[in-house]
């Protein structure tokens, strides 16, 4: 399989050697090379995006490019193999973001976000929401660096209309 | 942990994923947050999202131990789960508890928009509840006119409509 290398830089200067078929899956780098804007021997400066964030997206897109490019092949592919390839991406997903902190998580979130990576972004929201549902509104706050901006009656009112979420 | 900007756009994309319940406790987070959540576009997209999830399964039992004798109706909300190796396991969302209807032989009737109405089968004039499933409230209807008129007929033996 011969396929053409990108370079990717980081905002802190990291360099990262990526195919040219995972880095499509962000809708910006396939648009530079779309327009050939991509320079063969330079690397494609992202200055959202710090070093070990960057890592992570490129161990998405990775880990992602096969499943895409088996999507013209799978048509005599049987349903339990389809399934079992879905459960199988479905359990590294759920690996990948087992071990990540919540503060992880938003900077993956925006980088993904920045780089237009539609179904990193659908994830890491998932997981985010999945992390947050319990919590309580204070909770909330504190995790989103939210100030209260409600006086004590007007929080009041608003626990009173949504009794039944609090219960 | 220290500040990160979260842009609009984004924090919208997480409240998307967000179950009905917890978005109804977290309009209280702050203005802005309430305002998106209230938003009739939020409420939309929210809605398209969560019929592209499995599908859930409403249960509608009778309670068996309730202290006062009235039998009380009980609502679960469950949903597929397929993570667990290839046997589907249902995992309770939502018990909430609606009464006090107390009669024999309940239905339930489908539903515009996610409302459910419940009846008895056999005594007309119990009244109707009508419950909201995502959010677990639930109302009890005052008598419609015939059921008003069945009632007050009842004596003199009227048939039903």
């Amino acid at each position: 399989m011969s396929s053409n290398m990108i370079m990717l830089k980081s905002s802190d200067g990291a360099s990262f050697e990526i195919e040219e078929a995972a880095a499509r899956k962000s809708k910006i780098i396939a648009n530079m090379i779309e327009v050939e804007c991509v320079d063969e021997d330079k690397a494609i400066p992202l200055q959202n995006v710090t070093g070990n964030i960057l890592a992570l997206v490129i161990e998405y897109c990775n880990k992602h490019i096969v499943d895409d490019d088996d999507d013209v092949a799978t048509e005599e592919a049987s349903e339990e193999e389809e399934e079992a390839k879905k459960k199988k991406v479905d359990d590294w997903e759920a690996e990948f973001m087992n071990s990540m902190s919540l503060e992880t998580m938003f900077e993956l979130l925006l980088a993904a976000n920045y780089l237009n990576i539609k179904s990193l972004i659908d994830l890491v929201c998932q997981t985010i929401a999945n992390n947050i549902k319990d919590k309580t509104p204070e909770e909330v706050r504190k995790i989103f660096s939210i100030e209260n901006d409600f006086t004590p009656e007007e929080e009041e009112e608003i626990r009173k209309e949504n009794a039944w979420a609090f219960g | 942990m220290e500040i990160l900007l979260i842009n609009n756009d984004v924090l919208e994309e997480i409240m998307l994923k967000l179950p009905v319940r917890s978005l109804g406790r977290f309009q209280i987070v702050s203005k802005h947050w309430r305002c998106t959540i209230k938003s009739r576009s939020f409420m939309e997209r929210h809605m398209l999202h969560e019929k592209t999830l499995e599908p859930k399964i409403l249960c509608l039992y009778k309670g068996e131990n309730s202290c006062d004798g009235n039998n009380i109706i009980t609502l679960t909300t469950l949903r597929l789960d397929w993570s667990c190796s290839t046997t589907c396991l249902a995992e309770e969302v939502l018990v909430p508890l609606i009464g006090p209807q107390s009669k024999e032989k309940i239905r339930g009737c489908s539903s515009w928009d996610g409302l459910l109405c419940i009846f008895d089968i056999e005594i007309l004039t119990t009244p109707i509840l009508v419950t909201n499933p995502a959010t677990g409230q639930s109302q009890i209807l005052s008598l419609s006119l015939i059921q008003q008129q069945y009632l007050d007929s009842s004596h003199t033996k009227m048939p039903l409509p």
